[in-house]
């Protein structure tokens, strides 16, 4: 884990990944991109209006029989709805993850380097997509989405008001993927679990529950 | 822990902030309690759908004021289902399109995990929870996690009346085509609108419980009417238990009794025709009268306490032959005696032919004790065309021949109760698929 200090405040900016190289103040709310030990001001994070997820920086949980902690977070909302996207760093090896939440339904995802992902103007909806080693993929929606807020430390340039299309896939056995076509295609691969089985430890108090 | 994080707190009486505007339509306030995630809500007044997504509380549609209908769970009320707090936000009562059959949607919502379905069917409760995996879906069944489900439903659902709040843009008259597979007490449905597919599992509740969970009480209580689709049935769930165990005793049973046929030496101990004088007619015997009488020679029936039969066969046509026997042990003078009438009648009436009787006859003596035996026989006929003819009669003894009495018994005994046990299934089954289109009990709809 490096420290930087912020440019707006001077407040500590932790990067707990390698592979991060955005982040948002969490004093000011100054949203910073990082070129390896300096740490450039881009703007200013908006706070969010309403807010009812039980995920915030800090959380840990188990997926994989290997524990992992919420590290940031990008949520982006689309014409009928939003979700939350939560960068997860596993403890070992420091490898990321993605903690998609959406709904309700939970998921955790990885990564993967894929070249043959095809182009988003050839899939539709059950659109039937391989992901070697994977397996079969179908096509479950295409939607346009845009970041309406972003905290903690990223992988991506998540400024708010940024937009990709965003592909969701579901395979057998609970598997999903989701493709995001933005200025780079980059697609990932996971399982959908229960609430319960992640043993979420240290989650936000919501207000009446 | 999620749902009751931090000390144990009430969830039934902690209400969250709820945040209250203006209806867009008619002015009157609206409540909503999740917004932001809740992207439409029903103004209570006018029926006015609102966009509850952002602060602008944009209308989304007006509709004609219908009369109310007044949901069982009131919004805003929270029970436990499942092991889990669930508070009710959202009422939608949807029908049928093509029989205007209705019943009820509850949307339930905990922040920790998500929504959740109350459906009530006929008084039925079940629980529904939205699935990502997807069933695989053939003609009249859906495979999901390594269980069959039949079809039992397939139309199209039209929202008839909503009130609260929702995850996604309510709209009133909005159709789904729906399709339900039963495998009680679970229900797999799939629901198609032009954009998407959703499909859920289904969980029958017991109408107690989701009674005490949200404290109904009188009206809201409902009434059950038949069986659900997805009820369980405690005659089914016997019928699939006492069935293989069933059939399997009936295989043993019935291998048993091939053994015991094998085992059995089914020897003919002794044989002899004998031979008679026909009477044209003639009357059973009185005790004083003295009738043609025939001794065996000895013979021997090995093996202690096996059994016996004697086969007697005459050629009687249209006439009539009796036998009195005694089966006598040469050494103990102990007596297994018989009579027997052997008749045979046949003729040509009416244009039809037609026969009674038999010419053949077994006495079965179940336990005789070994030895050396011997048999007296008094006959007497009558009815023969002729008198005074030669005839004869045939009189063999077997010992230990293959018996089916205890095995006819034994099958009789053994499915007696698997019989009423799928006799009460099958009423429960029939009653259950009475509702459906796709029910294996009938050969067509009408």
């Amino acid at each position: 884990m490096i420290e930087l200090s912020c440019p707006a405040c001077g407040a500590p900016v932790a990067f707990r990944s390698k592979a991060s190289v955005f982040a948002v103040c969490s004093f000011c709310k100054t949203t910073v991109v990082r070129h390896d030990t300096d740490l450039e001001a881009v703007g200013k994070m908006a706070e969010l209006q309403y807010e009812l997820t039980p995920f915030q920086i800090g959380t840990s949980g188990v997926y994989d029989k290997r524990s992992f902690q919420i590290i940031g977070r990008v949520k982006v909302a689309y014409e009928d709805g939003f979700w939350n996207e939560w960068y997860t760093i596993f403890g070992d090896d420091g490898e990321t993850g993605w903690l998609a939440e959406a709904q309700g339904f939970l998921a955790m995802c990885f990564e993967i380097n894929d070249k043959s992902i095809p182009k988003i103007d050839v899939i539709r909806p059950g659109s039937d997509v391989v992901m070697p080693p994977h397996g079969h993929f179908q096509v479950e929606d295409i939607r346009k989405v845009h970041c309406i807020f972003s905290e903690g430390e990223l992988p991506v340039n998540a400024a708010q008001g940024r937009r990709s299309n965003s592909v969701d896939l579901v395979g057998a056995n609970q598997k999903m993927a989701t493709i995001e076509y933005a200025d780079t295609v980059r697609a990932f691969v996971g399982t959908y679990q229960d609430f319960d089985e992640f043993k979420f430890e240290n989650l936000r108090r919501i207000d009446g529950w | 822990m999620a749902g009751n994080s931090g000390e144990a707190r009430d969830h039934r009486k902690e209400k969250p902030r709820v945040t209250t505007f203006s209806c867009g339509n008619c002015g009157a306030p609206v409540t909503v309690r999740y917004p932001g995630h809740s992207l439409s809500a029903v103004c209570d007044s006018c029926y006015s759908v609102i966009d509850t997504s952002n602060e602008t509380f944009q209308v989304l549609s007006t509709y004609f004021k219908k009369a109310s209908i007044q949901p069982r769970i009131d919004l805003g009320v929270r029970g436990e289902l499942m092991g889990k707090t669930w508070e009710c936000i959202g009422f939608v009562v949807r029908e049928d399109v093509a029989s205007s059959f209705k019943w009820e949607e509850y949307l339930l919502f905990n922040p920790y995990y998500g929504y959740r379905f109350l459906t009530c069917n006929n008084g039925h409760w079940s629980f529904v929870t939205m699935i990502k995996e997807r069933p695989e879906r053939f003609a009249a069944y859906a495979d999901f996690q390594n269980k069959r489900y039949r079809l039992f439903y397939q139309g199209r659902a039209r929202v008839h009346y909503v009130l609260g709040e929702f995850y996604w843009r309510v709209a009133m008259g909005e159709e789904v085509s729906m399709a339900d597979y039963i495998d009680p007490p679970q229900m797999v449905s799939v629901e198609d609108d032009k954009d998407s597919r959703v499909w859920s599992v289904s969980e029958y509740l017991e109408p107690k419980v989701v009674s005490q969970a949200f404290e109904l009480t009188g009206e809201s209580i409902p009434r059950t009417i038949g069986i659900a689709p997805n009820q369980p049935s405690p005659a089914t769930a016997t019928w699939r238990k006492v069935g293989p165990m069933w059939a399997l005793f009936l295989v043993a049973l019935t291998g048993l009794q091939v053994f015991h046929c094998m085992l059995a030496k089914n020897i003919i101990e002794f044989r002899a025709p004998i031979e008679y004088v026909t009477k044209m007619d003639g009357q059973f015997a009185t005790s004083d009268a003295k009738l043609p009488e025939f001794t065996t020679p000895e013979f021997v029936l090995d093996k202690d306490n096996a059994n016996v039969e004697i086969d007697i066969n005459a050629d009687v046509d249209n006439s009539w032959l009796y036998v009195y026997g005694e089966l006598v042990n040469a050494d103990t003078e102990e007596l297994f005696t018989f009579e027997r009438s052997i008749e045979y009648y046949h003729g040509y009436e009416d244009g039809e032919s037609w026969s009674e009787g038999s010419k053949t006859t077994s006495i079965f003596m179940p336990q005789v004790p070994g030895g050396k035996y011997y048999m007296n026989l008094d006959f007497d006929n009558g009815g023969n065309s002729q008198a005074n003819m030669r005839q004869s009669f045939n009189v063999q003894v077997k010992r230990d021949v293959p018996t089916f009495h205890n095995y006819f018994w034994c099958l009789f005994l053994i499915s007696l109760y698997p019989i009423f046990a799928w006799i009460k299934y099958r009423q429960v089954e029939v009653a259950r698929w009475s509702d459906s289109d796709f029910s294996p009990y009938q050969s067509s709809s009408d």
